[in-house]
């Protein structure tokens, strides 16, 4: 088992959400969770804890049953109605029978009355997580241990690329840059019965033609001038295992022929060889680039297009996966405090808050540099809203792509279209210009439920 | 009114609720002034709750004096009992006034 992949299951095991209107205790119970290890997030409030655990999965929900509103049982009911395994602790003031008989029927994982001793919560919740990580480990497996996503987007694309890593398959892996192509061609290479072997890596964009033909294929001594020795190209370098070629829409035309030619003999000729040299290599390519439009503008090889895109698997960008932003910087977090074993460092509640909320960056490499700053430049132990902000604002901008751009204006103007009418559907639907049908499946694209906004309005 | 004065104006408490104990005590403050203002209307489901919340906030702080002041302040309300309620206000008053805080030595 890898580092991350202790990191992925220990987060997803350990997390917490705790809702409480009061907030003396919110941050009493907050202290005693986080110190014995538990992820914590907290709300005081079970309508807005509905929308957080949307986004971030907790693996248990620890709540208060008497809020003003909306109370621990409702809460209860809705997040089963959503998720009708998620557990759910319930914390009553005043253990009255009906409403324990109400929480039992509710599908309550405990029902406990406060006070409750620190340890006594702890070992509930222990208990719990034990077994829902039962549940975790039989269905998911080991594979893409070290892929850090809660995301329902991301989870597919794993499940994919865990089926298609017993293949031989050719794979092609999409998405914008720093979303984590080479991570997952890793985690193919490590699910496969290959996993054994080599696995050689290449950005096909950062290297010019003759040398790139050079590294992939090899040469002879005396090949062109300045070959003064033989060299084994990484094709022979990766036999037995996986040749990743990264960034392959950069390949130059004149070499994708003899890419094309290597996949199709499964052989390769070294540069000023007479003889070709049999290969057993698994070929896994990625790139940010429309390829398809590159083919039809003649940027790329058609044939060469079909025989690297037999398993197409795209990754979403980090804009379009919120739910993977707090445990990727958590796991960020978690990385550099072990580097730096002086000093363990945490976001204050504000300030995971201000990441969930700051729409954020284009790729996860930006959210790592992000982290990586505000841990270094964060005086005291906790990292604060202010210095994540700042840390926001002067991160290089992005522009988004159209479509990008277009998703996040529909989902703006279907947040305002249901504000407005209060969650009525037939109203908003007639202001958008759709039918209810239509208007529906728009909801359902970026995940929104008009009820949540007639209840804030009530 | 007698009980917490004598036990709980000097509280031990972990070092590592230092950061936690001002806003708790200021809260505490808050609610007793919407306390008195209860009062004054009758609202004896305000101040029920308030003694409600209060017992098991203090409870898991480690403010046995204040959590069994807001235990008396509960069952007055209940009972409607105003006398009552007024004193437990006034011990309310007197235990933030005169609370005696000792943190622990932090464990590392």
């Amino acid at each position: 088992m890898t580092e991350p992949d202790l990191q992925t299951a220990a987060d997803a095991a350990q997390r917490v959400l705790l809702v409480d209107d009061d907030p003396d205790y919110l941050a009493l119970v907050a202290l005693w969770l986080s110190e014995a290890g538990f992820v914590v997030d907290t709300t005081p409030d079970a309508e807005a804890a509905l929308a957080r655990i949307d986004i971030e999965r907790p693996a248990v929900v620890v709540s208060d049953v008497m809020m003003e509103g909306y109370d621990g049982l409702r809460l209860l009911s809705e997040i089963h109605r959503r998720d009708p395994i998620m557990p759910v602790v319930l914390l009553t003031g005043s253990a009255r029978i009906p409403d324990a008989v109400k929480a039992a029927h509710l599908g309550v994982s405990a029902f406990l009355t406060k006070p409750i001793e620190a340890q006594a919560l702890v070992a509930e919740l222990q208990g719990i997580l034990r077994v829902r990580g039962s549940v975790d480990a039989r269905s998911g497996g080991s594979f893409g241990a070290g892929i850090i996503f809660r995301s329902a987007g991301m989870h597919e694309v794993v499940e994919r690329a865990r089926m298609v890593a017993q293949f031989d398959t050719t794979v092609l892996l999409t998405g914008e840059t720093g979303t984590g192509k080479e991570v997952l061609a890793k985690a193919i290479h490590e699910g496969s019965p290959r996993a054994a072997g080599p696995f050689v890596s290449i950005n096909c964009g950062a290297i010019p033609e003759q040398l790139l033909e050079s590294e992939l294929f090899g040469h002879e001594k005396g090949a062109f001038t300045g070959a003064s020795a033989r060299h084994t190209g990484l094709f022979q370098a990766a036999d037995g295992g996986t040749l990743f070629l990264d960034e392959i829409g950069d390949m130059p035309l004149a070499l994708q022929a003899k890419l094309l030619r290597v996949l199709q003999e499964f052989e390769v000729r070294p540069v000023g060889a007479t003889r070709s040299i049999p290969i057993d290599v698994r070929v896994i390519s990625a790139t940010h680039r429309d390829l398809k439009t590159m083919v039809e503008d003649e940027g790329f090889r058609g044939d060469l297009y079909y025989r690297l895109n037999v398993v197409p698997l795209q990754l979403p960008p980090l804009r379009d996966r919120r739910e993977d932003i707090l445990p990727l910087v958590d796991f960020f977090l978690e990385r550099l405090n072990r580097r730096v074993a002086k000093q363990v460092k945490r976001f204050a509640p504000d300030a995971r808050e201000t990441l969930l909320k700051a729409g954020l960056p284009g790729n996860i490499r930006q959210l790592q540099n992000l982290v990586e700053r505000c841990y270094v430049l964060s005086g005291g132990d906790m990292i604060t809203a202010a210095l994540v902000g700042e840390a926001l604002d002067e991160m290089p901008g992005d522009v988004p792509t159209l479509d990008a751009a277009k998703q996040a204006f529909e989902r703006r103007y279907l947040l305002s279209l249901l504000r407005t009418t209060a969650g009525n559907v037939a109203t908003a639907a007639r202001l958008a210009g759709r039918n209810r049908t239509e208007f529906y499946k728009l909801l359902d694209k970026h995940g929104l439920e008009p009820k949540t906004f007639r209840e804030q309005k009530a | 009114m007698n009980g917490p004065r004598a036990e709980g104006f000097s509280v031990r408490l972990p070092a590592k609720l230092r950061p936690l104990v001002p806003a708790f005590l200021e809260n505490r403050a808050k609610d007793l002034g919407l306390a008195q203002d209860a009062l004054a209307q009758g609202d004896w489901d305000t101040l029920a709750a308030i003694g409600h919340r209060t017992f098991g906030t203090a409870s898991s702080y480690g403010f046995v004096g204040l959590r069994d002041i807001a235990r008396r302040l509960e069952h007055a309300a209940g009972a409607q009992d105003r006398a009552l309620v007024q004193a437990c206000l006034t011990a309310w008053g007197e235990y933030l006034q005169q609370v005696e805080i000792d943190y622990a030595s932090p464990d590392r």
